[in-house]
């Protein structure tokens, strides 16, 4: 994803991107992302949780007006305590 | 859940794709970031595109995304903003798609990007979006072509803001 906003950007294009891995961001450098902290194929919340889709997609309007420095990796307040999928996810014990 | 500080996902990530697919496996990596593009206009009067890694396309006119290869898919698909829900599909071998097919704006917001603009929290949804497939291990292609294909298409639309969702 980083990469692919590294290059929009180069292009002239304004971005931001949402991460749900902030160590490969930190790797990329892309110019501002979010991190929320869901598993894989969640990114904006739960099936159905529309509150949250919406605060995070409103998110990500916000912080796309802001002014930060480059390579920025804002934390928004977005935590998976549904179950366990995100955790066994990183540890590539589930898709 | 608990945090994930003793996770590093590149470690894991990386073990797991030299062990199983590709030896000399290593991640793209830059020493500086991209500078932000600032908005030229407030949000609210902005054009915005969606650009995702769902491994998004279009059932009846677009070939599925390549989910079975080591090499991966640097491939894009554009999808017009105004395409109805059951006329896309997800192909990516990196999430389970079947949790997203239920409820596409988790990974693709494009229904609640429609709904943003009916409030009037954008100016307009993009007439073009870009959805990628998200394993992409080798990236020299996607670097220097096919990324700047998809860029050229969202600046040929006067793309104001380009929202990028991973999976």
């Amino acid at each position: 994803m980083g990469l692919i906003q590294r290059v929009l950007g180069e292009a002239g294009i304004s971005t931001v991107s949402l991460t749900l891995v902030r160590e490969i961001t930190a790797l990329v450098k892309p110019s501002k992302a979010l991190y929320v902290q869901h598993p894989f194929g969640l990114t904006l919340g739960g099936i159905g949780d529309r509150t949250t889709h919406e605060a995070i997609l409103r998110d990500c309007l916000r912080w796309a007006e802001k002014t930060l420095p480059a390579g920025e990796i804002v934390e928004l307040p977005y935590r998976w305590e549904i179950d366990d999928l995100r955790e066994r996810q990183l540890r590539k014990e589930a898709r | 859940m608990g945090s994930n500080a003793e996770v590093d996902f590149t470690v894991v990530e990386g073990d797991y794709i030299r062990s199983k697919l590709i030896p000399d496996f290593e991640w793209t990596r830059f020493d500086r970031a991209t500078e932000p593009v600032p908005l030229s206009k407030p949000v609210t009067d902005a054009r915005v595109a969606l650009v995702v890694t769902a491994g998004a396309y279009l059932t009846g006119s677009q070939e599925a995304f390549n989910a079975k290869t080591a090499l991966g898919d640097d491939t894009f698909r554009v999808i017009p903003g105004d395409t109805p829900r059951e006329d896309i599909a997800l192909s990516h071998p990196g999430y389970d798609t079947r949790r997203a097919a239920q409820d596409l704006d988790c990974v693709f917001p494009l229904t609640l990007l429609r709904e943003l603009q009916a409030q009037r929290a954008i100016g307009e949804i993009a007439s073009r979006h870009v959805s990628f497939m998200g394993y992409i291990p080798r990236t020299e292609r996607l670097l220097t072509e096919t990324a700047p294909k998809a860029a050229h298409i969202l600046a040929e639309d006067e793309v104001d803001l380009a929202i990028l969702v991973p999976s």
